[in-house]
């Protein structure tokens, strides 16, 4: 009965008009945030499309290293000040073998072999945990894992013009390697398998604990210094990574063209995002005018429902109940449409291999904007009454 | 909320009348040291239009505060009360019947008494009915307010006045659109009502009186 009142001066069209704007400002946002958090994972569990762009691999240039010159190392100092950047959550350093590797393979009778480098990896930092990546100093053998470039430059590039197989990465696991360490007047081969191949490490990569053990037993007493760090980014996007390094004599290798992208893509979805804030700010501000004149229509009878006993808070309620519907209406309908555009376009990130977020942050996002939207609208409902009861 | 039923009156007078001395110089209420309406009493306030008689019932409802002096309801200075203990005051202990009834008119005249009724469920459907029977208007309780005559709105109003708990009647003007034999019997309604409740009586009056027994009359 008080909303049969209340409701006489409702404009449909204002309503409506509220309605659609508000709709298309929650699309907007709906859509800009979930394609982001589809092409960004912000976490390093989830399929990575621009390549491995929470991690970046970085070394000191060594420019005239050809003439005689010698690559500068990077000291623990560099490292724990590159983990202190707010836009770095680890870091850690390749550890460098300090003596020589010879690997070789034998096959029916003939064999080859090549001098090769190694360098250690923390576990953390490997996109592959294959099985067999451990060392036993007891029963030492040794597990590698090669850039998955390295093969495909076999495959296409020198297996074809030598007349060779190709191989694939299963078959590659089963070959038997002979590694020879010589350093410290000791040589000494082992047996080795490559166990894994990587699209994050730019390198030939051995458990952390055989290089130390290694480098222990082959050159002990050096401790030659890293000349690569392998960082994992908390902000891939962040332009301060590149200004850091550059300033302090880093170079990338390698993902400076995803963080490019990925910065790109932050300032597109934010300026997307940001447009559809200003619609739902606009939106907003149909709103709260439409209730603001409805209210002035109003005055008579609320200040007749305020002289029979109700207060301003029992009415300020009867109307944030229709901003409470028409949001909730707003919010399946908005919700709904971004779900189904999320949906259109995630098959076809599918079929580039990449593996959509979940759509519920987005809409729990969506529900907080409108839930605040309808608390402030409701806040000025209310004072907007009170003001009445004053006058 | 505890029933306060105590009204006093300090050197009260509204802020407008302040340059006008011949308006209030005759008035037994207007800027009186002391004005106690106490529990039981029942007052018929007289003046000719324009006497501040409106005035008074809204600064007793707490609509206006534009008066010097005091006011003083229970023990509490109006001035000093919440909107929420001033709406408490609307629902329980003061019942007002303002000079223009405040009836919506695209409600009919039993939704226009419900939608008083619903806040405190003071009255049964029957009750109401009962007395709209007595002020004599039962036939129109469906008929929208709009619809009906100023006599006959006057008596819905005041049947809905009377349709929450109070300890002050306050009713600005009751019947002055009443005949004799209406004024009569919505009378005895108001007495019926005030007298089960112990409460203060304040009727405004130009001239045509509501007919209650043992009234003070005083003139504004």
């Amino acid at each position: 009965m008080v909303w049969k009142l209340l409701s006489t001066n409702i404009s449909r069209r204002q309503i409506a008009a509220y309605t659609a704007a508000n709709i298309i400002g929650m699309l907007i946002i709906g859509c800009a945030l979930q394609l982001y958090r589809d092409v960004i994972p912000s976490d390093d569990t989830s399929s990575d499309p621009l390549g491995d762009i929470r991690y970046t691999v970085v070394s000191r240039p060594t420019t005239n290293a050809i003439f005689g010159g010698s690559p500068q190392g990077i000291s623990d100092n560099d490292i724990d000040d590159i983990a202190r950047q707010p836009w770095a959550e680890t870091a850690s350093a390749f550890i460098p073998a300090g003596f020589d590797v010879t690997v070789g393979l034998s096959f029916g009778g003939g064999g080859f072999s090549t001098a090769l480098f190694f360098e250690g990896v923390p576990d953390e930092y490997l996109d592959v945990k294959p099985s067999g990546w451990d060392f036993d100093p007891l029963h030492p053998q040794v597990p590698i894992i090669l850039p998955r470039d390295y093969l495909t430059l076999y495959n296409f590039g020198f297996a074809p013009t030598r007349g060779l197989p190709s191989i694939d990465e299963q078959t590659a696991t089963l070959a038997p390697l002979k590694v020879t360490l010589n350093g410290n007047g000791i040589s000494e081969s082992l047996p080795g398998r490559i166990v894994g191949f990587s699209s994050r490490l730019n390198t030939i990569a051995v458990p952390e604990e055989f290089l130390l053990w290694a480098n222990e037993r082959f050159s002990p007493g050096v401790t030659p210094a890293p000349r690569r760090v392998i960082i994992k980014l908390a902000d891939p996007g962040n332009p301060e990574i590149s200004r850091y390094l550059s300033s302090r004599g880093f170079e990338e290798s390698g993902n400076g063209d995803a963080s490019r992208l990925s910065h790109f893509l932050r300032i597109g979805a934010a300026a997307v995002i940001g447009v559809g804030v200003l619609i739902c700010l606009l939106s907003a501000g149909i709103l709260i005018l439409s209730v603001f004149l409805l209210l002035q229509k109003s005055r008579a009878t609320i200040s007749g429902l305020m002289n029979l006993g109700y207060s301003p808070r029992d009415l300020s309620g009867y109307y944030l109940r229709l901003l409470a519907a028409v949001n909730t209406a707003v919010l399946l309908l908005a919700g709904g449409a971004t779900v189904a555009a999320a949906c259109w376009w995630q098959h076809r990130l599918a079929d580039l291999g990449i593996y959509a977020a979940s759509v519920w942050p987005t809409i729990a996002t969506m529900a907080a904007i409108l839930a605040i939207q309808t608390s402030l609208s409701g806040w000025i409902t209310w004072r907007i009454i009170r003001k009445i009861w004053q006058e | 909320m505890k029933t306060p039923q105590r009204l006093i009156l300090r050197d009260m007078l509204p802020l407008a009348f302040a340059a006008e001395p011949q308006k209030h110089s005759a008035s037994e209420i207007w800027l009186r040291e002391v004005m106690e309406f106490l529990p039981g009493q029942r007052h018929i306030i007289r003046s000719e239009s324009g006497g501040g008689k409106s005035s008074l019932c809204s600064y007793l409802h707490g609509n206006r505060d534009d008066y010097s002096g005091s006011l003083t309801i229970g023990d509490k200075d109006a001035r000093r009360l919440s909107v929420r203990e001033w709406t408490e005051l609307r629902r329980s202990v003061i019942a007002y019947l303002p000079q223009d009834m405040g009836l919506f008119p695209t409600l009919t005249a039993m939704e226009n008494i419900i939608l008083k009724n619903r806040l405190t469920s003071h009255k049964t459907r029957d009750e109401i009915m009962e007395m709209l029977d007595i002020a004599g208007v039962a036939s129109l309780a469906d008929r929208p307010a709009g619809k009906l005559s100023i006599g006959q709105q006057q008596r819905v109003a005041l049947v809905r006045t009377l349709c929450q708990p109070f300890g002050i009647l306050l009713l600005d003007e009751p019947v002055s659109h009443l005949d004799q034999r209406a004024n009569l019997a919505v009378s005895q309604l108001i007495d019926r009502e005030a007298s089960a409740k112990n409460a203060t009586v304040i009727a405004t009056s130009v001239g045509n009186d509501l007919q209650l027994d043992g009234c003070l009359r005083l003139s504004l």
